[in-house]
């Protein structure tokens, strides 16, 4: 079996083969190469839109990502101090506890 | 048409970038694993360690960090309030002067190259390092576990005798009459997060100190796989888990999970991977045996 097959995809309208869009879209393409140069431009100029459209998309989304990665460091940095304080006095309080034990045989 | 489709999808993936995305559902430092390797007492910790101590003794701490970023390390008690940012792998060597316990908490925070670019998010890494301060010879016992959440763990006990264990809201007081051990379900019922006891073991009009240091973390998390390694004459060919976004041997390093390095059988070496969630392995090369020893 490829990359991808008709069991592996399913677009909510039922099993689609993801090698027959890649086919339809050749088809598409060999059709436009059968029109004159206006028909040429028009796609290309579709064709750079929808590149500038992907290319901000993925900025986008990596800039969003790179927030929620810079908070959860921060949160993680902030967090530390406030953790310590929390488990110095808890292990403090264990450590008094065993030395009265022990000190008192 | 499907090799049409291969070469998509190849063109993809070489968008990506180095950088590996981490399938795990959650991150080292979410999961309440902690994955900061650090140097104490002649010792190497991956997460958490103890170290006993004397009061107002020095005592050097190593932090290793990965790539760049941030390390910060904190303790009230032992007045530690380190915070630099690292470069190269390069490790952060903090002096801390023992008063008394402490506890200090690590936190690593790596920044990978095109980080920025990746729309994979990265995750921070942590530790704990328990410095126990004896102010007397008394003889102890030291335990550090991570425990995947419901499973459990033990604490052998010396001898037979009297078992006290305190913290985390434990009150256990019990004498066994034979040699037995502890689970941490009957000190604690705390199902995520970590603990630090102190107990003492008293036999014979003597008594031992206890110290379990204990971390308990979500149970979707899984440890990454060990890689293949093969030594071809003087070149360590690695091939770690897809995760794997750095690779490194000793202070050299690569931003990849497939990686060769230059390698001396004869000397001692580290091998290190580490996913942008934070998993982490490391490998000791033991030039004695012409083995690999494996630590997670």
């Amino acid at each position: 079996m490829g990359i991808l097959g008709p069991e592996d995809t399913d677009l909510g309208m039922g099993k689609v083969n993801p090698v027959d869009i890649l086919d339809s879209l050749i088809q598409l393409m060999l059709s436009l190469a059968k029109g004159g140069p206006v028909t040429w431009s028009i796609f290309g100029v579709v064709a750079i839109i929808g590149m500038i459209i992907i290319w901000r998309a993925k900025a986008f989304l990596a800039a969003e990502v790179q927030k929620i990665t810079d908070k959860k460091r921060n949160e993680a940095l902030a967090k530390a101090p406030v953790d310590n304080q929390i488990v110095e006095k808890d292990t403090k309080k264990s450590e008094d506890e065993i030395e009265e034990i022990i000190k008192n045989g | 048409m499907k090799k049409y489709l291969l070469f998509f999808l190849l063109f993809l993936a070489s968008c990506l970038g180095k950088l590996r995305p981490d399938p795990s559902p959650i991150s080292a430092y979410d999961a309440g694993y902690p994955t900061v390797e650090f140097y104490a007492c002649d010792q190497r910790f991956n997460g958490v360690g103890i170290c006993p101590a004397s009061p107002n003794t020095h005592m050097s701490l190593l932090i290793q960090g990965y790539y760049k970023g941030t390390i910060e390390a904190v303790s009230d008690r032992c007045r530690v309030n380190y915070k630099a940012r690292y470069d190269n792998n390069t490790p952060a060597v903090i002096d801390i002067e023992v008063k008394e316990s402490c506890n200090i908490d690590i936190v690593v925070t790596p920044e990978y190259p095109n980080e920025a670019k990746s729309a994979l998010e990265i995750a921070p890494l942590k530790g704990r390092l328990y410095i126990r301060a004896f102010t007397d010879a008394l003889p102890y016992k030291l335990q550090s576990n991570k425990v995947q959440q419901g499973t459990d763990e033990m604490f052998d006990l010396p001898d037979a005798g009297r078992v006290v264990f305190k913290g985390c809201g434990a009150n256990f007081d019990r004498t066994f009459d034979r040699k037995t051990f502890i689970r941490l379900s009957e000190l604690v019922s705390v199902t995520k997060g970590d603990c630090t006891f102190n107990g003492v073991f008293i036999s014979g009009g003597k008594s031992t100190r206890l110290i379990w240091q204990v971390w308990i973390y979500d149970q979707t998390f899984t440890q990454i796989p060990i890689p293949s390694v093969n030594i071809k004459k003087t070149q360590l060919v690695v091939t770690a888990d897809t995760a794997v976004s750095i690779s490194a041997i000793d202070q050299d390093y690569i931003v990849k999970n497939t990686a060769k390095f230059d390698f001396e059988p004869k000397v001692g070496h580290t091998l290190r991977l580490l996913t942008i969630k934070g998993r982490n392995l490391w490998g000791y090369w033991d030039p004695k045996t012409q083995t690999w020893g494996w630590v997670k």
